[in-house]
């Protein structure tokens, strides 16, 4: 009690002397200031970590990190893209293609080419997913693919057989069936399956590339979700929550799927392997165990993973650019590989991704990378993902059913393709 | 000239004085607010986003807007807070207010406490009833949970969400309404409760014809105030619902809307033209209002 | 007194305590759970059943959210916008309250009342405009752009004129005998006047400021530029809602304003009584 209350005053007193000293100090050598904005607050230490190491190398430089989550970050860029004074290095996901038709991404082409960098160093699926049309305006940093984790103290409480890879769809409900009803039976509290259905990627967008839809693309329409097979993955999910195997959209909507799992009331989740290092690190580690997605009609997981853009807008391009080439190259890809918090999108240093886990195994990760699609995209992504979350969010809550749903959502993104052309 | 000249130089100076006064005044209302007015009604015809060129649209803005599900949602649940709120607000601080004001023992520290809420911004408000309505955790549920009833999902089920946020809402405003009213009673001449006890008036009586009559113009004045800030609710439902929820939908508020549309989605144009119906609406009420308070309110002299 | 009447007098007195209790538990609880789950660990706060009190009061919360986020800025960005909007506001609305209250020029009642009608306005209708303004004058994420629209209110001017019209003439009249100019009598003869009307309008800007959330939120993206109430909203993640981590940051945001409450209660209940005054 005594020493918590000694460390935090003294962690108090160390930040009161920080703030006073970075308001009074006019340093000699006035180095060059970058900022660099990223939006994980579980990576953050690991950058903190990069960055270290970063000034270590260029002195000369000095880094501000700028933590923006999530919720905020979209709007924070498109502001800071509107004042033309976006930060100098940001993370850049396939919400990529607007920030380049507004102007706000530096085309890294000429950089890469005076850095001698062999392209060929990186993933393909990576590093072409931030090209456009041929200009390269980020960097990759890494690969997420999704798979299925489960709690092996739930399952052999309720002496469910563990699941294995290859299992089909069928197999993943009967599967959720038979947890459902040992639950039932003997009064637990535990949910058979959780899902994050409130966000696209670790959910529906995986059950439709199963399906073997583009989702978005860049056809004249822009989508091909107003064709039949597109209901059936929603239909599955509304399913699952009529079966009672998944809670209801108001559970998962209240805590995220994770949490629960976190807290060991979901028996299995669909997890994207940028929760890897929280998984590791949960109290029961030990118990949690990964396969790979059921396979629905194509095995394939839709991969996303990030990229290092700079702004157009930056006044210190040659340092910001030195900064990209470091958080893209080997040693940063190995600092987040050792510390689980990215598959590497260098190819060099993947092999560092898998002894760095302490307890769960991540070569499932991995295996479900092996095939694989760039995460569906087009260039009104930024609207259209929303458009399409709304509606997903309607059919959950039961307001709209799966047909009527998917239709409506296939309309305002058809709609939605057609004014982002107009006004470009 | 002939009309500035006839004045006297001290006339002069004062009118110099005033305006010089005033200036810095108008000079900032004209810029941040009669200037960005009419530039809003401006954007709110216009495809305006956070970045590109503006085009001018005419009235297409307000036409999807009117054909939108989610601004009648929005506008329905706007109006439903001030249904709610508004009379539970003024009706709970009234009665806390005449309660405080019989000064019985203890009567500052009851006053401290419950004005607590007045003083604590509405991002830690919202975060705090979005830990205690949490379905899995909260602790609402566990004492429902505790008595044998079914947990509730306070935030995201549909049919009770936005009572939830009504319910922080209340909580939040009743302590400063509670000290209006209280400045208000105190304000009441002494002598014409004295005047009523010699009539042998009861405590009912004295509160129906002395209490409310003289408090009157606070009343209508404090609930035309909360009208309008219920109207204009955003910070709770920012802070309590996550994007995707599923409660969203049934607590979604004019104001969460235009903060969705315009900076989220960055459609400034769209946005400004929210802005636009919301004045228009605000506008309305407190013109009817004020018509009411012009026939029920108790005048002085 | 009959005895009669004491009971009844009596009764009427359990009844008004047992309500002000009840409101005060209905206040004060919420405060008491936040400060209670701020010192649990996260395994504390999702175990059911659930525990009321911490097992160990520990402040690795704290910890956490100083580490992750910048709090020294934010209280640091709040309390200089505070001050620069309370000192900024005073001096131009009581100018403008005592032009409007004591001068006589063309036009004012005109203007005075195209002020007033301002205050009808939503304030979202403004904010699109003003945020365009701030991207002009390249003054998005500085504490300027936080400060620079709030220095000037209608409602602190309305306020202060009321204040200034309670004051007699011949205060005035004897100053200006004494060859006092019209600015003269404002700043050495009237504004020490009406003291507590300026720590009451004082207050409630320090509160608005305090309180706001959509327009810091908005013009402001560096974090370093944040105030507390936008810095709370940061605490609520994408990965996982710690919730003891987001009651201490709340606990840490609200503390500084329930403190100078505590030592500054009459001011603030003057404060917000005043905001009952009508015209």
């Amino acid at each position: 009690m005594k020493r918590c209350k000694l460390v935090y005053g003294l962690v108090m007193s160390a930040m009161m002397c920080a703030l006073i000293l970075s308001a009074v100090s006019v340093s000699a050598a006035d180095p060059v200031k970058i900022s660099f904005m990223l939006w994980d607050e579980v990576q953050r230490p690991v950058f903190d970590e990069i960055i270290a190491k970063f000034v270590e190398a260029n002195p000369d430089i000095e880094v501000e990190i700028q933590l923006t989550p999530w919720s905020q970050y979209w709007t924070k860029l498109d502001a800071a893209a509107g004042a033309g004074e976006a930060p100098d290095v940001f993370w850049m996901n396939t919400f990529m293609s607007k920030y380049v038709d507004a102007g706000v991404l530096e085309p890294l082409d000429s950089y890469i080419d005076a850095a001698g960098l062999d392209r060929a160093a990186w993933l393909g699926t990576t590093m072409n997913a931030y090209a456009d049309e041929g200009v390269q305006y980020a960097m990759p940093k890494g690969m997420d693919t999704v798979v299925v984790a489960f709690n092996k103290k739930i399952f052999d409480k309720y002496e469910v057989a563990y699941p294995a890879d290859g299992w089909t769809w069928d197999e993943f409900i009967a599967k959720g069936a038979e947890l459902r009803d040992a639950i039932k039976t003997a009064g637990g509290d535990e949910y058979a399956l959780v899902m994050e259905i409130d966000s696209a990627q670790p959910s529906y967008i995986q059950l439709l590339a199963q399906d073997g839809l583009a989702i978005f693309d860049e056809s004249e329409k822009g989508t091909d979700l107003d064709s039949p097979d597109a209901v059936a993955a929603f239909a599955d999910i509304v399913a699952l929550i009529d079966e009672g195997i998944l809670p209801d959209f108001k559970v998962l909507s209240d805590t995220k799927a994770t949490d629960l799992f976190l807290s060991e009331k979901g028996a299995m989740v669909y997890v994207g392997s940028w929760k890897s290092s929280v998984l590791d690190e949960a109290s029961f580690a030990g118990d949690i165990g990964m396969v790979k997605m059921p396979i629905r009609k194509v095995d394939i997981c839709a991969i996303g993973g990030l990229g290092y853009s700079m702004s157009a807008f930056s006044k210190h391009k040659d340092a910001a650019w030195k900064l990209v080439e470091f958080l893209s190259g080997p040693e940063s890809n190995r600092i987040q590989a050792e510390a689980r918090i990215e598959i590497p999108a260098y190819l060099a240093e993947q092999e560092a991704y898998l002894p760095a886990f302490k307890t769960i195994d991540g070569s499932v990760f991995i295996d479900q990378g092996v095939l694989s699609v760039r995460f569906p995209s087009h260039r009104p992504l930024a609207t259209t993902i929303s458009i399409m979350s709304d509606y997903a969010g309607q059919i959950f809550s039961k307001e709209l059913t799966p047909e009527e749903g998917v239709a409506a959502m296939a309309e305002a993104i058809i709609e939605a393709v057609a004014e982002y052309r107009a006004d470009m | 000239m002939n009309f500035w000249k006839k004045r006297s130089e001290m006339k002069q100076k004062e009118i110099l004085t005033g305006y010089l006064m005033i200036g810095p005044l108008l000079i900032g209302l004209g810029v941040f607010y009669v200037y960005s007015f009419f530039i809003n009604i401006f954007y709110s015809m216009t495809n305006k986003k956070t970045f590109g060129a503006i085009k001018f649209v005419g009235l297409r803005n307000f036409e999807k807007l009117f054909a939108s599900e989610k601004f009648w949602t929005a506008l329905g649940n706007t109006f439903k807070y001030v249904v709610i709120c508004v009379p539970l607000v003024i009706v709970i601080s009234l009665l806390l207010a005449i309660l405080l004001n019989r000064n019985v023992s203890g009567t500052g520290i009851y006053r401290t406490l419950i004005f607590l809420p007045a003083v604590t911004m509405p991002a830690a408000i919202g975060l705090i009833w979005k830990w205690i309505f949490n379905y899995e955790f909260g602790v609402i549920n566990a004492a429902v949970s505790a008595f044998g009833g079914e947990r509730i999902a306070w935030l995201s089920d549909k049919s009770v969400v936005l009572l939830a946020v009504a319910t922080v809402l209340i909580w939040a405003d009743v302590s400063l309404r509670m000290i209006v009213f209280l400045a208000g009673l105190q304000g009441i001449p002494n002598a014409l409760y004295e005047a009523a006890e010699i009539d042998g008036a009861s405590e009912t009586t004295k509160l129906f014809r002395i209490t409310l009559p003289m408090l009157s113009p606070t009343i209508f004045f404090a609930a035309l105030m909360e009208m309008i800030g219920v109207f204009q609710i955003f910070d709770f439902i920012y802070l309590m619902i996550s994007a995707n929820s599923a409660g969203l939908p049934a607590a979604r508020s004019l104001v969460s809307y235009f903060y969705d549309e315009a900076f989220v989605r960055g459609n400034h144009g769209f946005g400004s033209a929210i802005t636009v119906v919301l004045f228009a609406i605000i506008l309305i009420m407190t013109a009817l209002q004020l018509y009411f308070q012009k026939k029920w309110v108790y005048q002085e002299g | 007194m009959g005895k009669m009447n004491r009971t009844k007098y009596k009764r009427g007195h359990i009844f008004t305590h047992a309500v002000l209790i009840l409101a005060v538990l209905i206040s004060v609880v919420p405060f008491i759970w936040m400060i209670l789950t701020a010192f649990k660990n996260y395994e504390e706060s999702i175990r059911i059943p659930m525990t009321i009190f911490p097992a160990r009061w520990n402040f690795d919360n704290f910890q956490v959210i100083l580490s992750k986020f910048p709090f020294g800025r934010f209280y640091i960005n709040t309390f200089t916008v505070m001050i620069f909007v309370i000192l900024g506001e005073l001096l131009i609305s009581s100018m403008a309250a005592y032009a409007f209250a004591r001068l006589d020029f063309p036009l004012k009642n005109g203007i005075f009342i195209f002020c007033l009608s301002l205050m009808m306005v939503p304030s979202q209708i403004f904010i699109i405009p003003q945020y365009d303004l701030m991207v002009k004058l390249k003054l998005t994420n500085t504490l300027v752009a936080l400060i620079l629209p709030r220095l000037f209110s209608v409602f602190s001017t309305f306020l202060l004129r009321q204040f200034f019209l309670t004051l007699p003439r011949d205060l005035d009249d004897a100053a200006k005998i004494d060859g006092c100019g019209f600015f003269g009598i404002y700043f050495r003869i009237l504004l020490p006047l009406i003291r507590p009307a300026l720590i009451s309008v004082a207050i409630l800007s320090g509160l608005t400021i305090w309180k706001d959330l959509l327009w810091p939120l908005i013009v402001n993206s560096s974090m370093e530029r944040y105030t507390l109430s936008a810095g709370l909203a940061l605490l609520i993640g994408e990965h996982t809602t710690n919730f003891p981590q987001v009651m201490a940051g709340s606990l840490m945001a609200v503390t500084p304003m329930i403190v100078a409450f505590f030592f500054l209660q009459k001011q603030f209940v003057e404060g917000i009584a005043n905001t009952g005054i009508k015209g």
